[in-house]
């Protein structure tokens, strides 16, 4: 049995955001991830926007978090070498039906505090952003909406959490939890682990452990959605967020101007049931084209060099007696008074990468009052950016390479990678050791080629370093061997 | 880091595959003298190292792409070319700077021309539509042939392609040689894509499956491949294809990323567009060589670039294809040919060709290609691949060495090997 103050349950942007914060206190922290890597489920797909708060019911847990936020999130990225772009964002609309939308849109903006948000002509849209269909009618235009890398993001936040003494535990798929006098005994099949603080992050797993302990009120209706990523020719396509939702019911697409250079088209019409989450569907790539002929009419969507699909852990109460099912739209966050030192998360879905900060130090805030436990003063919230061949000038990639060698041999060609980045990710903590795991780390295999080129040369390091065959070596998860 | 690199050039080569390297011959021979070939691997020779089958060059065409790759290296290094390998190229500027990266430091030069010989890239699962999950178990065709035949590495035993063209086929053949199941191969259009002469060595000779006018939609499968969706694009009816791999052999698209708009710069080979034959990259490499040259000695302005899609046509089942030159003429009856060799290659039935496989080296992972000595016979060849695969060379070879022998062959190294 190990002991720990504090357990998180899940590795995405919450649990990681969620350690961090809690290792701001003095606090023993243990996070308990199921999967081989943190970034696995919901986290490792979405729309990469960093929401303003326009969007939001006013007077929402939603509406709040997202504003403040917001209006932090460039010193969180700063001080986690993340980068962030705050591009701003145009919705924009084909017509009256749509304007009046725009204007809901201001008034609730206004309403939760958000500033720089102005309607403008079509005309003056079309100046911003040429590649706007002519008949674009008018637009919402939010100065401070941003994009972020959702990956960079959590690995930043998950490096950090460790360099704190946060220990993540990977492999450790929650089985049952039991309640004590005033603590939890969390099982695992390796482990039992004992804490006074539990906080369940589990993403679409979430419903499961709220119901080990018993609660029963929120439950998860997942539903997943496609998304379409285009060569670095079109990354400067638009220079904002666009986003377009059409006058009549259905729903429209965001493209977004990603920090690595990428145009980025989605999500497609939200389908539920039907494939197994994170497969994309062929309607749903359809839907995505016919969208962004709309938006962005000059924008040929056959350049794709990605298409993935995001699971979305979509909140709902549990039926009532008569039989209705409400949706949820707003953060469920849960804390049971009759379970005092649980916090769920379950259902936290957008802006939850915005909010996964806000919402890490609001658990952190409850477990230090719960414990009357003090500051820990040896915190360091800085995490400097790692070092990349693909963004250092030539006198900081000489001195590098000067002293390794390594830093100069380019793994991934597409993307610039050097082998000394690729073994900075297998030995970061947490540890890294599939190929799907190097990629969100350093960015190799997103370029054209897809990793054709440089897969087996990352499977020969990650064999090597790890001291396993590369028959063992898997691109994502058990049983997933790419070659032997 | 080497000083001495860090200077001014006649010309600099970006690649060193068969079209950098005959670019950088072609402008030594019309008078340049101080080239600089840049490779990023660690050895000479791009995708030749990986294409162990006949059809190079030779008096019957036997040559393999290994042995291309080392006489065409010996060329370079005997006329004074300077290679450079690891050495990857970052930018390429307007006025001729090339700026690129080494392990041992970043170096930047300048060049009065510049050829940019990079090669091009396989299309990607999403670039051609592919909906469904991202398993393990989806390669390129190109990564397929670099496993097998150089690494030593194996990616599954039931496989799909899906494209028809050159090097779907000649994968198709390799796969199969080597104890795998081509399951399916899947081409889009009304006819191969391939050349006459591969649809003849690989299609034709080996009976493998072709599925016309349809193309795989979606990938399934978990942790690996477990079938694929395949969809007639006439009638639109989709069937669910089990496999454990899907090999991507659906086009190609050049790989010019560096490329700037600039009276300097030169583009050749597969980095202008994809060409079909060894013949016609010797023949771009060498008409970019030589307007270096005159670039750079006579200041007479670089040609624009070109390109010639070829028209794919099907082989019929009475058409044979002579093998013993690139032009590769479709023969229905002796007189077809175009020379009296082709005629003999026509009237002789007994069907004698190369055959070429890559054998495990002792002690280690990566394999060694390497082809008969002479055109053999079906019962041969089969004789030849069965030794091929018990094999353990002992090294290290020389290219043309021989490394066992058979009832009237012997088998011969294709590189060298350590």
């Amino acid at each position: 049995m190990l002991y720990y103050d504090a357990v998180v349950i899940g590795g995405g942007l919450l649990g990681c955001f969620t350690a961090r914060n809690l290792r701001r206190y003095d606090v023993s922290v243990a996070l308990l991830e199921a999967r081989e890597d943190v970034c696995t489920g919901v986290s490792r797909a979405n729309t990469a926007v960093v929401y303003g708060g326009q969007d939001n019911k006013p007077g929402t847990r939603k509406a709040g978090a997202c504003r403040r936020a917001n209006e932090t999130f460039g010193e969180l990225c700063e001080t986690l070498g993340v980068r962030f772009s705050r591009c701003g964002s145009l919705m924009v609309c084909f017509g009256e039906g749509g304007l009046r939308k725009l204007r809901r849109g201001l008034e609730r903006g206004t309403a939760n505090g958000v500033a720089g948000l102005r309607l403008i002509s079509g005309h003056e849209a079309r100046a911003l952003e040429p590649g706007l269909n002519p008949a674009v009618h008018a637009a919402l235009y939010a100065e401070n909406t941003g994009t972020v890398d959702p990956w960079e993001l959590c690995l930043a936040a998950a490096e950090n959490a460790c360099l704190n003494g946060a220990e993540f535990r990977l492999r450790e798929a929650v089985l049952h939890i039991e309640r004590g006098d005033g603590f939890f005994s969390v099982f695992t099949e390796k482990e039992e682990y004992r804490c006074r603080f539990l906080v369940n992050c589990a993403g679409l797993g979430a419903e499961k452990i709220n119901a080990m302990l018993g609660f029963r009120d929120i439950l998860l209706a997942p539903t997943r959605a496609d998304y379409m990523v285009l060569g670095e020719k079109h990354g400067r396509d638009i220079g904002r967020v666009i986003f377009y939702e059409p006058e009549e019911k259905g729903r429209g697409i965001t493209a977004v101007p990603t920090v690595d250079g990428n145009l980025m088209l989605g999500p497609s019409e939200i389908s539920r049931g039907g494939a197994p989450a994170f497969e994309t569907t062929a309607d749903g790539l359809r839907f995505i084209r016919e969208q962004a002929a709309l938006l962005l009419p000059g924008t040929d969507t056959c350049d794709a060099v990605r298409v993935f699909s995001a699971a979305r852990p979509n909140p709902r109460y549990a039926s009532d007696t008569a039989g209705n099912v409400r949706s949820i739209d707003d953060f469920p966050i849960f804390t049971p008074e009759s379970a005092p030192g649980y916090v769920s998360f379950c259902g936290i879905k957008t802006p939850g990468m915005t909010c996964a900060d806000y919402l890490g130090a609001f658990a952190a805030g409850r477990c230090r009052d719960l414990l009357g436990v003090r500051e820990n003063t040896a915190f360091d919230p800085v995490r400097p950016r790692p070092p990349a061949m693909s963004e250092l000038r030539d006198a900081e990639a000489g001195a590098l390479i000067a002293a390794d060698p390594r830093w100069g041999r380019i793994v991934c060609t597409c993307k610039q990678v050097s082998e000394a980045e690729i073994l900075r990710a297998i030995h970061a903590a947490p540890p890294c050791t599939t190929v799907d795991g190097v990629k969100r780390r350093t960015g190799c295999c997103l370029g054209t080629c897809q990793g054709s080129r440089c897969t087996e040369k990352i499977v020969g390091l990650l064999s090597r370093e790890l001291g396993v065959p590369v028959s063992e070596i898997a691109k994502d998860g058990d049983g997933s061997w790419i070659i032997r | 880091m080497d000083h001495t690199i860090n200077r001014h050039y006649q010309l600099a080569v970006i690649g060193a595959g068969a079209a950098g390297l005959g670019a950088a011959v072609a402008a030594r021979e019309r008078g340049l003298t101080d080239i600089l070939l840049l490779e990023k691997e660690s050895f000479a020779g791009g995708v030749l190292r990986q294409c162990i089958h006949s059809g190079f060059f030779g008096d019957e065409l036997e040559g393999t792409g290994p042995e291309y790759a080392d006489a065409l290296l010996r060329r370079a290094d005997a006329c004074g070319v300077r290679l450079l390998t690891d050495s990857f190229v970052t930018e390429i500027r307007r006025d001729g700077r090339v700026r690129f990266i080494r392990p041992d430091g970043v170096y930047e030069i300048t060049a009065e021309a510049v050829i940019l010989a990079s090669g091009c890239m396989e299309k990607s699962a999403a670039a051609l539509g592919i909906a469904g999950s991202r398993p393990a178990g989806v390669y390129t065709a190109g990564e397929v042939q670099r496993l097998l035949n150089v690494s030593g590495r194996d990616m599954g035993d039931d496989a799909v392609i899906l494209g028809a063209g050159d090097i779907g086929l000649i994968a198709a053949r390799r796969l199969t040689l080597r104890g795998k199941r081509v399951v399916r191969i899947v081409e889009k259009n009304d006819c191969p894509g391939a050349l006459p002469k591969n649809q003849m060595l690989c299609l034709r000779e080996f009976c493998l499956p072709l599925t016309l006018h349809s193309t795989v939609t979606a990938v399934h499968g978990r942790s690996r491949v477990e079938s694929v969706d395949v969809t007639d694009l006439v009638s639109g009816k989709t069937e669910n294809v089990p496999c454990s791999c899907l090999i991507l052999a659906a086009g190609l698209v050049p790989d010019d990323a560096l490329a700037v708009d600039s009276p300097r710069l030169l583009r050749c080979g597969n980095a202008e567009h994809v060409h079909s034959t060894v013949e016609e990259i010797a023949r771009s490499a060498r008409s970019a060589g030589e307007a270096a040259a005159s670039l750079v000695l006579g200041g007479v302005p670089l040609p624009p670039p070109s390109s010639k899609p070829r028209e794919p046509s099907a082989l019929g089942n009475d058409e044979t294809v002579c093998l013993l030159c690139h032009r590769g003429c479709v023969m229905r009856c002796a007189s077809d040919a175009l020379c009296p060799r082709g005629e003999a290659f026509f009237r002789e039935k007994d069907g004698r060709r190369y055959c070429s496989a890559a054998v495990r080296l002792a002690g280690q992972t990566e394999r060694l290609p390497v082809r008969t000595d002479r055109p053999v016979s079906a019962a041969q060849r089969r004789e030849f691949l069965r030794l091929a695969e018990n094999a353990r060379a002992e090294g290290p070879f020389c290219v043309g060495q021989a490394v066992f022998h058979g009832d009237g062959f012997e088998a011969v190294a294709c590189a060298a090997s350590m």
